[in-house]
């Protein structure tokens, strides 16, 4: 046969030992996921972006000689971004830079915590439910359907109105309904996983319930587990800067993107476009990157979902 | 089975309710203050008699019952901050805005969210595609509060094109209208276009397109009809999404709906009025869930809805 010489085609060399060889270095499900992962662009610019958004954060107000709540009444209001001020400075003088960088730690702390959390609960709870099953599956499944009635952000709403304002009691106003979504994806693969057989000879040799969710079943449902962890993080970053705006979040000085946009609104008038711009940016900047990562991952972990 | 089902998620969604209603008194009490130890100091004996009025002075279990009472015969209580009106008075005045506004957004993001999705299916790779994709990638990712502040300044400061912020004629609808639909909006145009994507690979649509049927009607028989089933499931979610987004967007064009009173009774700290409108607004969302859930199972037969609970 004539060699194909195409730019769309490559050769693939071959050498006759390896391809008589009985074993092949194996390729496990994780780096083949990593391989998959690395070639989606969108994915891994998201991952980047995340990464940099992570690391201005932590560094960002090093950098500066500014504090976040460090006022300047006199001289320093409303100026736009320069090069003493990066990002311009707030209607009290405030450094617009260094308070979106705190802006920053508060979101991704609150998103990371909110998820893990998230998972923590929905991970046991979704086991205990899928594995034990029958009549305890189905009481813990229907305290899961009347909890899953409740309307989220109201939710979360109410509590903040009644709980002492605070980084914890944002955490915890999340997961007390966070925790159900991933309980029922749980539940839902431990249902399926438990009828391999592994799980059955794991059984057989008296594997207790604690022991075949950490062996077996969880470590086999985490790329489900990843995937939901990972699109939890902006909802959360979302739902913070959303209670802020609403003036339900973090409480002043703190800084944080919701309440900064919200006190920015009165510039649509007055032009101090920076005000809302750099929150603003950085709020959509976050949430793009975690949902771009998060579609890659699913992609990348599950290429049967691929649409 | 079918009733079997619906009573199992009537009881269900009574259920919910009811535990909403329940944490909500027992958040109400748990506050100090009460509707009437706010801020002006009446005289001890009017102070007396509101409380027998309002039956405040009863034990907890005596008013909790009174309260449950009140709420099936969908009296929400009075206010702290508006003192002259009941909470029913200001949903009532505050909820025909706030549903014109929300389903205006709801029919903009259904039907703008199935065009753009069915033709990035349609258009897979080119351009259209990359730029509903662009939509809706944009559409999940900047939320009501930071696009309602972008518009007002470029559609209504600097271009002058509409209204700011009143509640006046239908130009002053369309930019609310636009920030409150961008997100459903951008998950319709997602789900309907992963949705055609996979109903165009299927075997019956080649074969209606083998047997020579015309492209339109294969792409509208047969394959919207198919692909437009899981949207039907995120319309409850998207009628939450839009209410919570009302809250914000109401509030940033100034429109006197319910979520601008909700903002201001938050600011206020008007905690029956804040307990009021959740407790509204859940049960509202609940009968939605439900309605949707009957409406999927009624639109695809395939669905047996006694199992789709589960």
């Amino acid at each position: 046969m004539e060699p194909v010489y195409h730019p769309r085609f490559q050769r693939v060399s071959r050498s006759r030992p390896a391809m008589e060889a009985i074993r092949r270095p194996r390729v496990s499900y994780w780096r083949e996921s990593w391989r998959r992962l690395r070639q989606n662009a969108l994915a891994m610019a998201g991952l980047i972006t995340i990464v940099l958004i992570a690391i201005l954060s932590i560094v960002g107000p090093m950098l500066s000689e500014y504090e976040y709540n460090e006022q300047n009444l006199q001289t320093g209001r409303n100026l736009p971004p320069s090069a003493e001020h990066w990002f311009g400075t707030d209607d009290l003088g405030r450094d617009v830079f260094v308070r979106v960088c705190e802006g920053g730690r508060i979101s991704l702390t609150i998103g990371l915590a909110a998820a893990m959390i998230d998972m923590g609960i929905g991970v046991v709870y979704g086991g205990i439910a899928g594995l034990r099953g029958g009549r305890m599956d189905e009481v813990m499944m229907r305290i899961v359907d009347v909890l899953w009635g409740l309307p989220y952000l109201l939710t979360v709403i109410l509590l903040m109105v009644i709980l002492p304002p605070g980084l914890g009691t944002i955490i915890l106003a999340l997961t007390v309904t966070g925790w159900l979504n991933m309980a029922r994806l749980v539940r839902g693969q431990v249902l399926q996983l438990k009828q391999q057989e592994y799980v059955l000879a794991a059984q057989a040799l008296g594997a207790s319930t604690s022991r075949l969710l950490v062996k077996h079943l969880i470590p086999n449902a985490m790329g489900p587990i990843l995937i939901m962890l990972t699109l939890t993080v902006p909802s959360a970053i979302f739902a913070e800067a959303f209670l802020s705006f609403l003036g339900l979040g973090v409480q002043a000085p703190v800084a944080s993107w919701g309440t900064m946009i919200n006190d920015a609104l009165v510039t649509v008038l007055s032009g101090e476009w920076w005000r809302l711009f750099f929150p603003a940016l950085f709020l959509c900047l976050t949430m793009l990157a975690f949902n771009a990562f998060g579609d890659g991952l699913r992609d990348a972990l599950d290429p049967k979902l691929r649409k | 089975m079918l009733v079997k089902y619906v009573m199992s998620r009537l009881l269900q969604m009574v259920l919910t309710l009811w535990v909403i209603a329940t944490v909500t008194f027992i958040m109400m009490k748990a506050i100090p203050g009460d509707p009437f130890s706010n801020e002006k100091k009446l005289p001890e004996e009017v102070l007396r008699n509101l409380y027998a009025y309002y039956q405040l002075d009863d034990p907890l279990p005596v008013q909790y019952v009174h309260y449950m009472k009140n709420l099936v015969l969908l009296d929400l209580g009075p206010s702290f901050k508006y003192e002259t009106r009941t909470i029913n008075e200001i949903v009532a005045e505050g909820f025909p805005v706030s549903a014109q506004l929300g389903a205006q957004a709801l029919l903009v993001a259904v039907v703008a969210g199935l065009a753009l999705g069915v033709l990035a299916a349609l258009r897979q790779n080119r351009l259209l595609d990359y730029f509903s994709m662009l939509v809706a990638v944009l559409g999940i990712s900047v939320p009501s509060f930071v696009l309602a502040p972008i518009l007002q300044k470029y559609l209504g400061v600097e271009w002058e094109l509409l209204p700011v912020a009143t509640w006046e004629g239908f130009a002053s609808t369309v930019m609310p209208t636009i920030a409150l639909a961008a997100f459903p909006l951008a998950s319709v145009t997602r789900l309907m276009r992963s949705s055609m994507v996979e109903v165009l690979t299927q075997d019956y649509v080649r074969t209606a397109r083998a047997k020579g049927l015309p492209p339109l009607f294969v792409i509208v028989r047969h394959t919207i009809r198919n692909a437009i089933l899981p949207v039907v499931t995120v319309l409850g979610p998207l009628t939450v999404g839009v209410l919570t987004g009302s809250f914000v967007v109401e509030s940033i064009f100034s429109i006197p709906g319910i979520g601008k009173y909700f903002v201001e009774s938050i600011t206020n700290r008007d905690y029956p009025l804040i307990m009021g409108i959740t407790l509204f607004y859940s049960s509202l969302l609940i009968i939605v869930n439900f309605l949707v859930d009957l409406a999927y199972g009624w639109i695809d037969p395939r669905i047996q809805l006694a199992k789709g609970g589960k």
